[in-house]
């Protein structure tokens, strides 16, 4: 039988792969190579059945240790599971072949499955056999014979590589995941493309994944004109391999909008808009930005940026309580305002000791619900290397090879943190005790290995190997992340979900703003100015039959509902009305100053039930995703009917000066086109407008129409 | 109280069937009541359809309130030393509850509620989720996981989680659930007469004027009709029909207290917190699943005794009136009411300066009231020692009320929410994890 099995696979292997040259393997049947990848493959490891801890039969979450599931299911159950000497006696089997009634789950074990138990069980159930091989690495390829379409099957080949220079088909003994169910659906190995575009399958095995890519251009060919700077080449090239239109570049009334609210977070005064349409210079997109990059406002809205991701806030989970708040945002603004480069930003925050009033930095080291060394570990490595090793705490992460011990040894670094009191209310010294045994070295996620010194700081060993140039992951998640902020999408998406099995939507494009950013000793706005000045960014928002469907290769403007904190700052601006500001929890109570800013809001604990409502982050997690810019009903509700907005336009001073100074109906129009969706209103809008107006009441018709425009989907969107 | 033996009794389950239930190891750590629950159907059990939170935030005292200590002396009871005996026998509670202790059959009180938290934000964190702080996730509240959970189930217009008046401002209410599951918070104040509901607006609006402004809305949105095609604008202009048919449609008489009459008003006390709990029982008939009144003023480090002369008898008038009128209209059987904050405050008065007769913070030992939605009545469970300071009997523990919360509405604690990075994530981590936890309440449920 065994036999029939192997020759079976020789078939499949020369009828797919037929061209590539190799030896075939006969492996001899054993537990960590035969057994434990069908555990995963059968789903016995999740955690709905056996990878759940209170599962009497208890396995390894998604199969991670084979060593464990072996001890589980054959030494530790005293025979019960697994007898060798009368294999049917044996529980699993009886299990399988559901003569054990009372688990039904089983009744449809799979044939091949339980015949190889069976086989594994005569062979005297061995973990690994003394001939056995280890896997090295597998490939996922398509049969050559596969036509790729729309609608075709295409069928996958996966190949194992093992150390003794054998390579074996696994096709049946893996699983396959579509990275883009709308795009390819999966059947075991058989995939179809539902629509045009290009997405990812991965396969897994044996905790070793390989991915491949299936593109399905458009059939319409479109002219698309090449790109002008090196970002628009890459992402240029990815769509004419599609066949994806780009849309025009926006005008200037769109791009200054856009520009101001990504860059500064606020929308431009009416003066602002006006100098710039009225300017004439050719380069009068980069002169704005370059200006932009340097403003004062940049930095304010950066400092929200990096304080939503460092959780800055007084309350719970972070409780860093107010002065230190302040501290902590000082020491990032000032970061931001002299562009300090961005790995030694990384390397004062990672090697940070001293008081959290007097060293800012530290609070690096008490923003945490549990101030576990684990913990700081998982967050170190979602904000610098923008991983999620959050899953690997308990079991190994299902799409990665991020395991438990990888999570654990990131924890490593940071065994030495003491953290001691003050006689000052609420003062914390964060400290480094090197007299704590440390670990000899530490081998990192992509296999690096660190050796540490006693009686030395072990951050420091983490911080060099971070922050170095050579570094795989340090300077395109910032890359990718700024990116992200400006598109609305990452290259990477989400931007804090690095992994083989989440690959990046246009490699090369991330690559080339990774060199340029290391180029340049991490200079931050030099990347920001990059993508600034692309067509890329300036791309419209109004999307054509061709491109609408694209949300993943840039060939538009993806539309984004304005953050909280623009959209109330912007309220404010317009109406001149300003929101109160002030927290009395925790002691001492906050008050701001009277026109203060929602970007200004330094500490994630001062809120309003707007904010709330329009999903500021949280501070919660460091994830980006904790900022949510999803619409709700209760959101539309409050804008159209709240007394708070509603008695803003009604209070409003600086309208009413308007109305005042307007030499006609027609300028104020355009006055209120300009503050509100800063641009002029078109010949028709303003029939509309006067048509709407030209009754009587006529404060009360100009309210409407104020509340009409910060209504409309053109104010609301970011586009 | 009596039958504290019951809960190891697997009465109501078949040997066969919880062989069964062993065998493939479901809750198999050990063999307390949550297998016993396993077995129970859930909506055999669910009698409550909505729940009222009165949160008394800063922390009550609960020698002053559910749990008085008159043999401690004065250095713990302070000037409240005569107890009122309540309509139970042998039952007393704090001397400034005339009113509530009238209610004392509708009423069960925790005397031994303990988590051992004594910072405001950390200790409302787990009194509000039911869980410890630590991971990366942060619990959402229970109105948030009540609002999940009855997705689908509750089919009013009005939002399924209201704050009276304003949400929580110690911790994310949504938790990892998300913004859209944190609570709708009225803002305004009942009290007064202009009270308004924040969005809702006026109950009176000019029907013809709204029509008018909608019109121009529509027809000024030159953007939307350019991007008719992408889903965020389509999503947009759905909102915003819901949100005009909120505005202009029936669901919000639920908040309008010109409905009700001077003395029904008046009974419940003319007091944000009192005209709070009115309105609560109005959205209760609507079946909003949860509804928190949040009182302040309840964390008295200093001149403690002076602020509760006034907050006591808010609290007293404002939530006998509550339970009073929610059984006379029968609706006590389907509105769970809880009362209680984040922790308790410490028994010994602090009569030094700066205190001046103050308590502090205690998370050791505290009280809860809970009533309705199949909770036992006429009912003390717990114990605390002499001074109130220590649990004597039958410890609680936040994971414990909030499950059995959870349990009387038909949602499984030891089931599972949504995990924000594709995870598993269960309802209350504590009941799987934790050690000291006692389960359902069953001895104080119907």
């Amino acid at each position: 039988m065994r036999l029939t099995h192997y020759l079976f696979l020789t078939t499949i292997l020369l009828q797919f792969t037929g061209s590539i040259a190799q030896k075939v393997s006969i492996p001899v049947i054993d537990f960590r190579n035969s057994i434990h990848p069908q555990l995963y493959k059968q789903g016995c490891s999740t955690i709905a059945c056996h990878g759940n801890t209170y599962n009497n039969f208890k396995l390894s979450m998604f199969s991670a240790s084979p060593m464990e599931d072996y001890e589980s299911l054959y030494k530790s159950s005293g025979g019960r599971y697994c007898n060798i000497f009368e294999p049917n006696k044996s529980l699993i089997i009886r299990t399988l072949k559901g003569y054990n009634k009372s688990i039904p789950n089983h009744y449809k074990a799979n044939t091949a499955f339980l015949e190889q138990i069976e086989r594994w069980l005569n062979a005297g159930a061995p973990y690994e056999s003394s001939k056995s091989i280890k896997l090295k690495k597998i490939t996922l390829n398509i049969a050559k014979s596969s036509k790729i379409a729309k609608g075709s099957t295409v069928e996958l080949v996966t190949l194992a590589y093992y150390d003794n220079n054998t390579i074996d088909t696994i096709t049946s003994f893996c699983t396959y995941e579509s990275l883009n169910k709308q795009l390819i659906a999966i059947n075991r190995n058989l995939a179809t493309p539902l629509q045009y575009g290009e997405a990812n399958i991965v396969a897994r095995y044996m905790h070793q994944f390989a991915s491949i890519k299936i593109s399905i251009p458009q059939p319409q060919l479109s002219y698309i004109p090449d790109g002008k700077s090196k970002i628009d080449q890459f992402v240029i090239n990815k769509l004419k391999k599609l066949n994806i239109p780009p849309s025009e570049v926006c005008s200037d009334e769109v791009f200054i909008r856009r520009l101001y609210l990504d860059i500064t977070g606020r929308i431009p005064t009416p003066e602002q808009t006006r100098t710039f349409l009225n300017n004439t210079a050719d380069y009068k997109r980069d002169e704005i930005i370059n200006e932009l990059l340097y403003s004062e406002a940049f930095a304010d809205y950066q400092t929200l940026k990096w304080g939503d991701l460092l959780r800055v806030k007084s309350e719970f989970p972070s409780n860093l309580w107010p002065n230190a708040v302040q501290a902590y945002n000082k020491w990032i603004k000032t970061s931001i305002v002299n562009n300090k480069p961005y790995n030694l930003f990384a390397q004062e925050l990672i090697l940070s000791t001293g008081s959290n009033f007097r060293e800012p930095t530290v609070n690096f080291y008490r923003a945490y619900q549990k101030r576990e060394p684990k913990l700081i570990g998982e967050t170190a490595g979602l904000i610098f290397m923008g991983m999620r090793f959050e899953c690997a705490r308990c079991h190994a992460h299902p799409q990665t090879s991020i395991t438990e011990r990888h999570a654990n040894d990131m924890s490593l670094f940071f065994n030495q943190l003491e953290y001691k009191k003050t006689a000052e209310w609420k003062e914390e010294i964060v400290y480094v005790n090197l007299d704590k045994h440390q670990a000899n070295s530490i081998t990192m996620v992509n296999g690096d290995r660190l050796s540490l010194d006693q009686y030395q700081d072990s951050r420091a060993a983490f911080a060099e190997w971070l922050t170095s140039k050579n570094n795989p992951y340090f300077a395109k998640v910032i890359c990718n992340r700024i990116w992200y902020w400006l598109m609305g999408k990452g290259i990477v998406h989400e931007p804090d979900d690095f992994r083989i099995t989440n690959p990046p939507s246009n490699p090369e494009l991330l690559d080339y703003l990774t060199s340029e950013l290391i180029k340049n000793d991490f200079d931050l706005k030099h990347i920001f100015a990059l993508i600034l000045k692309s067509e890329t960014y300036q791309r419209s928002s109004v999307s054509s039959s061709l491109n609408i469907n694209d949300e993943t290769f840039f060939s538009h403007r993806l539309l984004k509902r304005l953050e909280a904190e623009q959209l109330i700052d912007a309220i404010c601006d317009i109406t001149g009305v300003p929101e109160k500001y002030m927290s009395k929890v925790p002691e001492p109570f906050t008050f701001l100053p009277k026109n203060h800013r929602a970007v200004l809001l330094e500490d994630g604990t001062i809120s309003t039930p707007f904010l709330e409502m329009f999903g500021r982050p949280s501070r919660d997690i460091s994830n980006e995703n904790d900022r949510n810019n999803q619409l709700n009903m209760k959101q539309t509700l409050h804008l159209l009917n709240s007394d708070h907005l509603l008695n803003k336009i009604r209070q409003s001073q600086k309208i009413a000066n308007l109305q005042r100074t307007a030499q006609n109906k027609e300028e104020l129009i355009d006055e209120l086109y300009l503050l509100i969706l800063n641009r002029f209103a078109s010949t028709n809008e303003k029939k509309i407008a006067l048509s709407y107006m030209d009754q009587t009441q006529q404060k009360e018709k100009i309210e409407d129409f104020i509340w009409a425009l910060i209504n409309s989907s053109e104010f609301i969107f970011n586009h | 109280m009596s039958d504290s033996n019951s809960k190891n009794k697997p009465s109501n389950i078949g040997r066969r069937q919880f062989l069964k239930r062993m065998a493939i190891g479901i809750g198999a750590v050990s063999f307390s009541n949550w297998q016993l629950m396993n077995a129970m159907p859930l909506s055999a059990v669910s009698k409550a359809k909505s729940v009222i939170f009165i949160w008394l935030a800063g922390g009550p005292s609960h020698l002053d309130t559910f749990d008085p200590k008159p043999k401690a002396g004065k250095d713990y009871s302070g000037p409240y030393r005569k107890p009122v005996a309540t309509t139970v026998d042998d039952v007393f509670i704090g001397q400034k509850l005339p009113l509530l202790a009238q209610q004392a059959r509708k009423f069960t009180i925790i005397r031994s509620m303990t988590h051992g938290h004594f910072g405001h934000e950390t200790a409302s964190y787990v009194m509000q989720t039911g869980t410890l702080p630590g991971g990366q996730l942060v619990y959402p509240s229970m109105g948030a996981v009540i609002s999940y959970k009855k997705e689908g189930v509750y089919q009013g217009n009005i939002p399924p989680y209201i704050s009276l008046t304003s949400h929580s401002k110690r911790f994310n209410e949504g938790g990892f659930l998300g913004p859209q599951y944190k609570s709708f918070a009225t803002g305004g104040d009942p009290n007064k007469a202009d009270f308004v509901v924040e969005g809702l607006g006026k109950q009176s609006i000019n029907p013809n004027h709204l029509h008018d402004k909608k019109a121009l809305l529509k027809s000024i949105d030159s953007f939307s009709k350019k991007m008719e095609q992408e889903s965020l604008i389509n999503e947009l202009s759905i909102y915003q029909e819901q949100a005009f048919s909120l505005i202009t449609g029936d669901a919000k008489k639920a908040f309008d207290l010109s409905s009700e009459s001077e003395k029904t008003k008046s009974r419940y006390g003319n007091t944000t917190l009192g005209q709070s709990c009115l309105l609560a029982r109005k959205l209760a008939e609507q079946k909003v699943p949860f509804i928190t009144v949040r009182s302040g003023g309840w964390d008295t480090h200093k001149l403690h005794f002076e602020r509760m002369e006034e907050k006591l008898p808010e609290l007293d008038k404002g939530l006998s009136a509550l339970l009073e009128d929610l059984d006379q209209r029968g609706m006590l059987e389907e509105t769970l009411v809880v009362c209680g904050g984040e922790f308790g405050r410490t028994p010994k008065v602090l009569w030094e300066p700066p205190w001046n007769g103050g308590r502090g913070h205690f998370g050791a030992a505290f009280s809860y009231l809970v009533a309705g939605g199949g909770f036992k009545g006429g009912e003390v469970y717990g114990k605390t020692n002499l001074r109130g300071e220590s649990i004597i009997e039958n410890p609680v523990y936040p994971w414990d009320l909030t499950a059995t919360i959870y349990h009387q509405l038909g949602i499984n604690p030891k089931g599972t929410l949504p995990h924000p990075r594709g995870g598993l994530a269960y309802v209350l981590p504590e009941i799987n994890h934790n050690k000291s936890s006692n389960g359902i309440l069953t001895n104080i449920l119907k």
